[in-house]
């Protein structure tokens, strides 16, 4: 079957929004249960820490694809109630990636000089207020490169997702081969187009570091 | 940038998740038509594949089912792609009603889900490079070759029973475009596929079909177990169908010529 060039860019962009926004929604799911995990690990108390060292290693431990199949086929089969497609990869990726992000802000979070925390507490503030006003702002800005590079494997672990049926980027390409077996041109394309992503996200990241950057700190090594 | 700014940006990125989600996991489909929910895995052209232009599934199954599923009083279809290795625990999980992909009958697979009648007989092909001289007519002639065959197909079956793995090198490929491109390079003699994938590569390859193995697979559809009603509803629609003049429109559509 001959396809024309047009079609064949039409049906890869399609499927490279669907990419586009799954990756987008799951790393914001993840972000937000990563932060609350990283917190929980390094203020909570024994038990907290142990759930969120134990969470962390359980859902590092299991496959994506493992992942979906307990989240769209053993979880409907066992509890009779199930996610749409969309959804279950969403509910998914989010929470491989907030696994890792959890890491990432951890290390962000112990970056924060122990003296800010313990002059706040000096000055009356609550816990919640130090984490939320002092050790937080300073946490996303040294976990930001990190982060960024989290996002970008979000972005290419949404191909995955083809095992629950969502048509994204890899998708189309395998469906285009498919009719004009010609794995080479399509994957060819499909590679690309992963890569201007990544290099958008990459350009994004660094011109937020350079916004968001804290004056006196980073890009020189302090005595 | 001003920090109420950026905690209201972020309370509104996690309302619109949340939103999303919400409307994702509570609003139950309208579902005021019969809907057949089928579940397949198109990227087996002409049984199954993604038109290009309109970007929807079509094929020789999406147009048998969809006639299948009028005929038993089916407003409509809905088409769910995935991929084949996830068909069966789809009709388990209940995701889809039926599972139509040029699906081999095979004991195992009865095992857990139930098949129709056969509605398609298709066998093994022996594809080589259009410049070789191989004759192939029985398994014994394969001795010695470098075979490729796709993962999980009843092409690797085949060879794995009827050749064997000390006389030959069987390569297995995830996909059959993989098994073809090696064949082309020179990495591998000869590949053993469905007769329907080897007929798609001809056209496209310079490769040539020298011989078929007839090993009687069939396709069948598949419900999931125990659900005997609807399977009895397409039995017998698929016995309605393929004894009219729209059994050879239908074919015709696909193969050109007759089966």
């Amino acid at each position: 079957m001959e396809v024309t060039l047009q079609a064949a860019i039409g049906m890869l962009l399609a499927g490279a929004k669907i990419t586009i926004i799954l990756s987008f929604f799951s790393i914001f799911l993840g972000f937000i249960l990563g932060i609350i995990v990283a917190i929980a690990e390094v203020y909570g108390g024994k038990i907290v820490k142990g759930i969120a060292i134990g969470y962390e290693n359980i859902i590092r431990g299991i496959p994506l694809l493992a992942i979906y199949f307990i989240l769209f086929f053993s979880i409907p089969i066992m509890l009779g109630i199930g996610m749409s497609p969309f959804l279950a990869a969403i509910v998914g990726l989010g929470i491989r990636s907030s696994a890792y992000q959890s890491q990432i802000f951890r290390s962000g979070i112990q970056a924060v000089d122990k003296g800010q925390v313990e002059a706040a507490q000096s000055l009356g503030m609550s816990n919640g207020q130090i984490i939320m006003h002092v050790v937080l702002p300073q946490a996303l800005r040294f976990s930001l490169p990190a982060w960024m590079n989290e996002y970008t494997i979000v972005l290419k672990d949404t191909s995955i997702a083809l095992a629950i049926g969502i048509i994204e980027l890899t998708a189309r390409a395998n469906q285009l081969v498919a009719v004009t077996v010609e794995p080479f041109l399509y994957y060819g394309m499909a590679g690309l187009i992963y890569l201007a992503m990544v290099l958008s996200v990459s350009y994004f990241a660094g011109y937020l570091s350079k916004k968001y950057k804290i004056k006196g700190v980073g890009g020189m090594i302090r005595a | 940038m001003d920090k109420k700014v950026l905690y209201t940006i972020i309370i509104v990125i996690i309302l619109i998740i949340a939103g999303v989600a919400a409307y994702y996991a509570f609003t139950p489909p309208a579902k005021e038509e019969k809907v057949l929910v089928v579940g397949t895995a198109s990227g087996f052209p002409p049984f199954e594949y993604v038109d290009p232009n309109t970007h929807q599934v079509v094929g020789f199954d999406i147009d048998l089912i969809t006639m299948i599923a009028h005929k038993i009083g089916y407003d409509k279809v809905e088409i769910k792609d995935m991929e084949f290795d996830s068909l069966i625990p789809a009709l388990q999980a209940g995701t889809i009603d039926v599972a139509i992909a040029g699906m081999t009958i095979t004991p195992a697979r009865e095992k857990v889900v139930d098949f129709s009648k056969p509605y398609w007989h298709a066998d093994q092909a022996v594809v080589v490079r259009k410049d070789s001289n191989l004759v192939v007519n029985s398994p014994e002639d394969l001795h010695g070759l470098k075979i490729g065959v796709q993962t999980g197909t009843t092409g690797e079956s085949y060879v794995t029973e009827k050749v064997g793995k000390d006389n030959a090198t069987i390569k297995s490929y995830p996909s059959y475009v993989e098994a073809v491109q090696a064949l082309v390079n020179g990495q591998i003699d000869v590949i053993v596929v469905d007769t329907p994938v080897a007929q798609n590569f001809v056209h496209k390859y310079d490769v040539k079909i020298i011989h078929t193995f007839e090993t009687g697979e069939t396709y069948g559809i598949a419900v999931k177990k125990g659900n005997t009603k609807l399977l009895n509803e397409i039995n017998s629609a698929l016995d309605e169908i393929m004894n009219s003049p729209e059994w050879n429109q239908l074919v015709n559509k696909y193969f050109g010529s007759s089966s």
